[in-house]
């Protein structure tokens, strides 16, 4: 085969699937930038050209979408120094041979083989106010006084739902570092070892250097899913109370769905793709480090 | 998302089906959002209407997110002949975008099986609804009530009785509490619920149909008049009193009527579907009965008043066949069709007379207290201007959960009315 079709037959294996990545994801993504410019209410083709008025409201006269915003910061911050410290931890163990290790690694993982409307009306019946685990265990444990309505409580509702997020993904995190950790051929824990180090200081030598690359997906996969929140707090509060719950993608699709602001809508998702896209690429060179090979 | 919702405009386009089949009879479609009725009542009125006019075949179908399909529809302009676009539709929006055919003409017809206008054969109130600067465009099909529900069998047995007014209900609300029971309960996540049942039936006892016909026209201060500061105070103060279920704030609709069914909450606001909407939780022997919101002894608005909505039906504009799509609904909302409705599918229709067979028990006293209304109030601005309902919503939620006070309640209510007033690009009504 030379070189010319070779290059045919890139063509022809990648030409179906690169014409349906572009008709159905390229250009509607080009098209949201150009629909954000127009009022249109998505019923019809009744649009009205606004400039850019729909960017100028969301943010100048727009405090709900503030709040969301913030709300979406809690939610990545919150994640962030809980799921990585955490999942480097259970990956470490894990990858440390220990008794029953599958099992484990099984536990974790398993919540994100259940779909996500599943985990939200499970975990709002966990937060129940009259039948929910959580107040019962409260309860049981004589801690009666702090039982509450959870997901109805202005100070508690995004924290619960925050707390359910985290027990979904934390698996899909420690398995991910679990691939890199294993990844380690283990002479250089073995070199580690004869040099004195111990688990700590073979953890920092050893295990953190040689899973940074793996370490930045992770962290770049929390920020596009922390701000792309959607599923989950839909089902669990639909944003409420009071807005207390409201994420940036909950009030796009009240805005577009409910209120029949589609215009306005799309200029929200604009502004989203263009943060998550900033903070993966923020992300990418704050943890940018010598890449170490092995 | 963001690609999602541009899939959804992309889908729209391309979708064409010829609207005559080929043994050359007409072909009509209707689109019908499938929820708890289902679809074979229309099934079967469509076979009906095939037999009276031979030449017409209708398609009839349906599904329970039937707006979503319809959205895309409407916007590449292929269009059903007639439909049911469901609670997830923004139906005002397709009004205000020329979407929705007038219906002045078609009502002017004779009733299908009585000698008067086809208008004059709706609940005028019902009817009126659906007008927008004077000309018919949505009409209403069946018909909810809305009001308050106790459960028979713990009032019978403590020896309660159903409060009619306020204070009546201050001192029942003691009691109850007493027995370790919540007085009330309600549909936290959806405050649209809190709305129907506390504010505004209470803002209409305080200051008169009036003072919440103005809020609802917007006029400057109509959200934070005395009338609303009154309701808000009672909301406020029942809230205080402990007499709301605690943590109702974050149950949804079936939730909060489960704690209701079970027993662990006396009363709870709800529309004339509660009873088919908990069918398959409802043990047996439970009983419950519908009460009209309770009213200031003292109050300005006539305690007869009470709150009716429709489910609402429309002919698209760019239909291929409206005049049959009008028709075939002329022929669903005859007297003996509505009257089989209300008996198949135990709900209230919006047709003068379809009460009068024998109704199921839960029905009974929403259609008397329907029939001997002074007047009747709907909710409408939440349909009209759903920003300014969102926010209201979430004022009402803030002051259930006790976050803000009744003054601060109003006020954030009045901005949101004063921001959709000043709002030129939002039609009013």
């Amino acid at each position: 085969m030379n070189k010319r079709d070779k290059l045919r037959a890139a063509v022809v294996f990648l030409a179906p699937a690169m014409l349906l990545y572009g008709v159905f994801f390229v250009l509607p993504m080009v098209q949201a930038f150009y629909v954000a410019l127009f009022r249109w209410r998505g019923v019809s083709m009744e649009k009205q050209f606004v400039g850019i008025d729909n960017f100028r409201t969301l943010f100048t006269g727009d405090p709900v979408f503030w709040q969301c915003l913030s709300h979406n910061l809690m939610f990545l911050i919150v994640s962030f120094i809980t799921i990585i410290p955490l999942s480097l931890f259970f990956a470490s163990v894990l990858a440390s041979r220990i008794r029953g290790a599958d099992v484990y690694r099984g536990i974790f993982l398993f919540p994100n083989v259940i779909s996500i409307v599943a985990v939200a009306a499970l975990w709002s019946f966990i937060y129940h106010p009259t039948f929910g685990i959580l107040n019962a265990l409260l309860k049981g444990i004589g801690l009666g006084k702090y039982a509450t309505g959870w997901l109805g409580e202005p100070r508690y509702a995004l924290l619960c739902v925050i707390a359910t997020s985290i027990w979904y993904s934390l698996g899909f995190y420690i398995v991910l570092l679990l691939a890199g950790i294993k990844s380690i051929p283990t002479y250089f824990y073995e070199a580690s070892a004869l040099d004195g180090a111990g688990s700590w200081q073979s953890f920092c030598h050893v295990t953190l250097p040689l899973v940074w690359e793996i370490l930045k997906l992770a962290v770049i996969y929390l920020i596009i899913h922390t701000l792309n929140i959607f599923g989950l707090v839909w089902v669990m509060t639909e944003g409420g109370p009071n807005y207390h719950t409201e994420t940036l993608l909950t009030y796009l699709y009240r805005q577009a769905f409910v209120q029949s602001n589609f215009g306005y809508a799309t200029a929200l998702g604009v502004v989203v793709f263009v943060l998550i896209l900033g903070a993966s690429l923020a992300a990418g060179r704050l943890m940018k480090r010598e890449t170490v090979e092995f | 998302m963001l690609a999602a919702i541009c899939f959804v405009v992309l889908m729209g386009c391309g979708h064409n089906k010829p609207s005559a089949s080929t043994t050359g009879k007409i072909e009509i479609e209707v689109a019908v959002f499938q929820g708890g009725y289902g679809l074979d009542f229309f099934e079967k009125a469509a076979r009906e209407y095939e037999k009276l006019h031979p030449n017409v075949r209708i398609r009839v179908w349906g599904n329970p997110r039937i707006w979503e399909q319809l959205r895309t529809r409407f916007v590449a302009g292929d269009v059903p002949d007639l439909c049911w676009p469901g609670w997830g539709m923004d139906t005002w929006a397709l009004v205000y975008d020329g979407k929705v055919m007038e219906m002045d003409k078609y009502l002017n017809q004779k009733a299908y099986d009585q000698d008067i206008k086809w208008k004059d054969t709706f609940i005028p109130d019902l009817l009126e609804k659906g007008k927008y600067r004077g000309r018919y465009y949505i009409l209403p099909f069946n018909n909810n009530v809305f009001g308050w529900w106790y459960n028979v069998n713990l009032f019978e047995k403590h020896g309660w009785k159903p409060p009619k007014t306020y204070e009546e209900l201050l001192k029942l609300c003691e009691q109850i509490k007493k027995t370790g029971i919540a007085p009330i309960t309600y549909q936290g996540k959806y405050p649209a619920y809190m709305i129907r049942g506390f504010l505004i039936p209470w803002v209409i006892s305080a200051g008169g149909l009036e003072a919440f016909e103005a809020a609802q026209k917007l006029k400057p201060g109509a959200w934070k008049s005395p009338a609303f500061l009154k309701a808000t105070r009672m909301i406020a103060e029942l809230r205080d009193k402990g007499y709301f279920q605690k943590g109702a704030m974050g149950m949804d609709h079936t939730g909060a009527q489960m704690e209701f069914i079970l027993g662990r909450a006396a009363m709870i606001p709800c529309g004339t579907w509660l009873r088919s909407e908990m069918q398959k939780q409802i043990p047996p022997g439970f009983k419950m009965a519908y009460f009209n919101p309770p009213v200031l002894s003292n109050g300005k608005g006539d305690p007869s008043i009470t709150q009716a909505s429709a489910e609402t039906w429309i002919v698209p504009k760019e239909a291929k066949h409206p005049d049959i799509g009008a028709d075939f609904f002329r022929f669903m909302t005859s007297l003996k069709m509505a009257k089989r409705f209300v008996v198949e599918k135990q709900t209230l229709m919006s047709i003068k007379g379809s009460d009068q067979v024998k109704l199921p028990p839960d029905l009974v006293l929403p259609a008397r207290y329907l029939r001997s209304a002074k007047a009747t109030w709907d909710a409408e601005f939440s349909d009209w201007y759903k920003a300014m309902n969102k926010e209201i919503e979430a004022a009402i939620a803030a002051l259930l959960a006790g976050e803000i006070s009744p003054e601060e309640c109003c006020e954030r209510m009045e901005r949101a009315a004063a921001q959709t007033r000043n709002d030129p690009s939002i039609p009013k009504h």
